[in-house]
């Protein structure tokens, strides 16, 4: 009921105005809306690419964070980056322990618009592989060390 | 005489986190938690504002404060200014009835006070004497619908609040098909429902994957060419097959849950109960195979049992032996020592007596020219021999 009804005045505030770069693909119910995003200077590494962002809210929602994934799905793929994982998971404090109620999607979509803008690394975290093989898609069950803050 | 309106308390308890607003409010009343007008706002020591119960859910998660993320405690929340509350009070909201058709909006703070005594559409208790039922506000000044009457139609007691839906169902009178508008009696409608040349079914192979759809009466012409319709025996076939193998296959399972059980004996009633829980087609089975299993289980434990106890028997015989060999041993030890020292005296006393002998010889049949030197010797040789002899004697 309180996720629902923050969600709906959320969803609304989305459809009526958004950041550049950031557009609502689905929203059909309370559970899960997915969005695209879009780094728009020049970084050769995003130009002219857009990336689908699977958003899954628990009945908790806003006191508890979103479950936020990169998703391959309409020909979007899954940005490189350090901190992005290419099962689309991403290490990211803000959405793990750093978490705060106040934050909302646009804020969320916003934080990791500027962390692929700000990106000039063409990798993958280390142990993408065997992070990928364990078969982990729900970042909630990870323990993330957040020991980067380059970018 | 009836109840005044006033003393009639609804007792509908009115959510003001749902409340709509008649206007939407200025940003700076909405929390940033649940971003609705704040409710019994509070404010945290580093002066940010909350309803009181998002903060408090907030800080259980993690005791910081959302919007700047220092470091809080349920101690530093305390109430508003109350300027702040009677803002966020003051706001316009819409009756919660509104869906039943209440069109009133009034202050925040007088919502409650509305639903308890005002509002038309609030539930109260009905008038009558006796009566536990529910109604509207605007109904209650009625007759009581929650008493029974006879249908007209068919003569059977309906309550009065039910008589409309009944009047769909009731035997005596006719409904109109919902697809194709024609009339038929009740008991007759299900029947026509079934055949109902204008509802808009799916095609027979939906459930094989089918997601065509249509008017009954065009179905016909989409089934002659449906290729799903026209694998529908060899995809029903597969179905029956995988669905005996199923069955097969949990039968299976049970026997070998039952012969090869996680734990023996101690634990077997556990085991067999929760195995009995899961089953529920093959339950037969399963008891005779338990009644089985447990005879087979009690003359295995015994023989275990009189494995055991024959072992220890064995052991314990081993013990004895070895403690009997060990003292035999030491006996005949003893003996040994006792038989050596006695055959050492008899070589002695035969080494003295074979000595003597010679002397005896030597002393008779000897040259006198050698007598001397041979005399010497064997003087020696009679000393050394009476010597040893004197030895064993001691011995």
């Amino acid at each position: 009921m309180f996720a629902q009804k923050r969600l709906g005045k959320e969803l609304s505030n989305i459809h009526k105005s958004l950041p550049p770069g950031i557009s609502i693909a689905s929203a059909s119910d309370f559970t899960n809306w997915k969005m695209d995003i879009q780094v728009l200077d020049t970084n050769p590494l995003y130009a002219d690419q857009i990336y689908r962002l699977n958003f899954k809210f628990s009945g908790s929602y806003p006191i508890e964070a979103p479950e936020v994934t990169f998703i391959k799905e309409d020909g979007r793929d899954i940005p490189m980056h350090p901190h992005i994982y290419s099962n689309g998971v991403i290490c990211l404090d803000l959405l793990g322990t750093n978490w705060s109620p106040v934050q909302n999607v646009e804020s969320v979509c916003m934080s990791i618009q500027s962390m692929l803008t700000s990106n000039t690394k063409n990798e993958r975290p280390p142990g993408d592989d065997t992070f990928v093989r364990s078969g982990y898609r729900s970042p909630r069950n990870i323990n993330f060390v957040y020991d980067d803050n380059t970018v | 005489m009836a109840p005044s309106r006033s003393t009639r308390i609804s007792l509908q308890s009115v959510d003001l986190r749902a409340l709509d607003y008649l206007t939407s409010p200025s940003a700076n009343l909405l929390c940033p938690i649940c971003h609705s007008p704040l409710i019994t706002p509070v404010q945290t020591r580093c002066l940010h504002t909350f309803c009181s119960a998002c903060i408090s859910l907030s800080l259980e998660r993690s005791l910081t404060c959302p919007v700047d993320r220092k470091p809080l405690n349920h101690d530093d929340v305390t109430p508003a200014p109350i300027m702040i509350a009677n803002l966020v009070n003051d706001l316009m909201v819409l009756c919660p009835n509104r869906d039943k058709g209440c069109t009133s909006s009034c202050a925040r703070w007088l919502v409650e006070s509305h639903v308890r005594e005002d509002c038309e559409y609030a539930a109260v208790k009905c008038a009558k004497e006796g009566c536990d039922g529910m109604v509207e506000r605007k109904e209650a000044e009625g007759e009581c619908v929650h008493e029974e009457v006879e249908c007209a139609f068919c003569e059977q007691a309906v309550r009065k609040l039910d008589i409309e839906s009944h009047y769909k169902e009731c035997p005596k009178l006719d409904s109109d098909c919902r697809h194709c508008s024609k009339s038929f009696p009740n008991p007759e409608l299900s029947a026509h429902k079934l055949v109902c040349p204008e509802e808009v079914i799916d095609c027979a192979a939906s459930h094989f994957g089918c997601s065509y759809s249509s008017r009954r009466s065009e179905l016909d012409e989409h089934l002659s060419h449906c290729h799903f319709v026209a694998l529908t025996p060899i995809l029903q076939l597969h179905t029956e097959r995988i669905e005996t193998l199923e069955l097969e296959n949990k039968a299976i399972r049970q026997k070998l849950d039952i012969l090869v059980p996680p734990r023996p004996l101690p634990s077997q009633s556990g085991t067999s109960s929760a195995a009995n829980d899961s089953s529920s087609s093959g339950r037969d089975m399963t008891s005779e195979m338990q009644d089985y299993t447990y005879h087979l289980y009690s003359e295995y434990e015994q023989l275990r049992s009189d494995v055991e106890r024959l072992n220890a028997q064995i052991r314990e015989l081993d013990v004895k032996q070895d403690m009997a060999r060990f003292n035999e041993g030491l006996r005949y030890n003893d003996e040994m020592t006792g038989v050596r020292s006695a055959i050492n005296g008899l070589r002695m006393q035969l080494h003295w007596l074979v000595a003597s002998r010679r002397e005896n010889a030597t002393g008779g049949a000897g040259a006198a020219g050698a007598r001397s030197v041979a005399g010497s010797s064997a003087g020696g040789d009679g000393r050394r021999m009476s010597d040893s002899a004197r030895q064993v004697v001691k011995l």
